[in-house]
């Protein structure tokens, strides 16, 4: 009777799907880090202030602020001329993502209520919390929002990030 | 019966006199390129526009890089036809042909239909009382707008993406050999949704001035100057921080008349380029017009 009061919770957590089955392969997370495998993602949708949080090192806050991400731009963003860059991302410890995915991303001019094309876009991971991002492509200067939207481990999550192109 | 003999007597006199052709009100300078004098029954134009030197205006006001076609090129046919001595309407659709160095595509515009109401029409004995007329019109979205674009050089944009609905007063001192005129516009967009956004507009004001003088009989000349000011552009349902613009252009109208049924027009415009200008697109422009009355 005693074992079975000891395991039902265990038993009903991993029913539910909220704690990793083998417990050794998964440490405990950070604090801030995303919730361990096995867990429902949790979607969330980005306000504007929670999708304005920049950091003084340049990494800017997801709508949960549990993901962060900085954009290493080797020239200035000019309009009307494919552009790469390196996207940076890391959870709130700053520490890399398991798992993590970019699931979208779209060059928006939020202020005038269109995109930009993306057919040549290409996402490519370099490592556990680098990519590659080429041919992204500004139809006009001005300011727009690259909005990223990533999946890792029981978390789908949602960045923009602000830039200005020349 | 009476309407008939007050077009008449308008006819002959414009027949004599040139102060008659300002009868067609031109106080809103080019935004309704075809207006109707009061003797005219109905009238078609064939305009011919070539709009260049395109450049992206940011909130701050700063000219940015070209962006879109470089050359935006548009044929528009209009037909105007008179339902009453008081009132015309008339109906324009453009074809639009954009183009960069080695690309173009074309397609149809937006076309819309417009409603000229005289309240108060002009008088030969009373020239300094303005022609007043209440103009309402409305676009039609058809056209790909810039929400849709999947080309890097906007060559598949043809119209705004938006059906808009516009009522304004147009006021016009024609009679006398220097002519003044202004029309007050306001321009009401309705919604439309892309994917999973629904965008909208901010309301619209657009101010024209113009000043103009006959130089003979049949020909005109007609400087002006708009600006259109935009609230903010609404996201579902959320204003849009830094979205509202303003815009300032300067234009220049010649008419010549080859008889007086048929009228050819140039004009000029320059988008953009004085005073404030925000969240706007510079750009010139070149009309080349034939107008013909029936």
């Amino acid at each position: 009777m005693r074992l079975l009061t000891f395991f039902a919770p265990a038993l009903l957590a991993i029913s539910c799907g909220k704690i990793q089955v083998n417990p050794e392969t998964s440490p405990p997370p950070a604090e801030g880090s995303p919730t361990p495998q096995g867990c429902r993602p949790e979607v969330v949708v980005a306000s504007e202030e929670q999708t304005r949080t920049l950091t003084s090192d340049g990494f800017m806050g997801s709508a949960s602020n549990r993901v962060f991400a900085a954009l290493n731009l080797q020239n200035e963003l000019i309009a009307s001329a494919y552009v790469d860059f390196q996207l940076k991302i890391v959870g709130a410890n700053k520490l890399p993502i398991s798992n993590l995915r970019v699931v979208e991303f779209v060059p928006y001019m939020t202020i005038h209520g269109h995109g930009a094309p993306t057919k040549k876009l290409k996402i490519t991971k370099i490592s556990d919390s680098e990519f590659d991002v080429k041919n992204v492509f500004f139809t006009m200067s001005g300011p727009w929002d690259l909005k990223i939207v990533l999946s890792a481990d029981c978390l789908e999550d949602e960045i923009v990030f602000p830039v200005t192109v020349k | 019966m009476k309407s008939f003999l007050v077009t008449l007597m308008f006819a002959l006199f414009a027949l004599n006199s040139g102060f008659a052709l300002a009868c067609a009100s031109c106080g809103s300078g080019g935004d309704d390129p075809l207006n109707l004098f009061c003797y005219e029954q109905a009238k078609f134009y064939l305009g011919v526009t070539r709009n260049t030197f395109f450049k992206t205006i940011d909130p701050e006001g700063t000219v940015g890089k070209d962006g879109g076609p470089q050359f935006k090129d548009t044929v528009l046919f209009s037909m105007g036809e008179r339902l009453t001595f008081d009132t015309f309407y008339t109906l324009g659709w453009s074809v639009i042909r954009n183009s960069v160095a080695n690309r173009e595509r074309s397609g149809l515009g937006d076309p819309s239909v417009t409603l000229r109401v005289a309240v108060i029409p002009q008088m030969a004995d009373k020239p300094w009382v303005p022609q007043v007329s209440v103009v309402s019109a409305y676009k039609q979205s058809f056209a790909r707008g810039v929400q849709e674009s999947s080309d890097v050089s906007l060559l598949d944009v043809f119209g705004t993406g938006y059906s808009e609905f516009r009522l304004g007063l147009d006021l016009w001192f024609g009679m006398n050999e220097y002519k003044f005129g202004t029309a007050q516009v306001f321009t009401y967009s309705f919604a439309n949704t892309f994917e999973d956004l629904t965008l909208k507009p901010g309301n619209a004001l657009r101010s024209t001035f113009t000043f103009g003088r006959m130089l003979d009989d049949r020909s005109k000349i007609v400087v002006g100057v708009n600006r259109t000011g935009k609230a903010k552009l609404e996201q579902n349902s959320v204003l849009v921080d830094k979205s509202d613009s303003e815009s300032w252009s300067q234009f220049l109208t010649a008419d010549w008349g080859i008889d007086d049924l048929r009228t050819i027009r140039l004009s000029y415009s320059a988008n953009s380029y004085f005073f404030t200008n925000k969240n706007a697109s510079r750009s010139q422009s070149l009309t080349l017009a034939y107008l013909r009355a029936l």
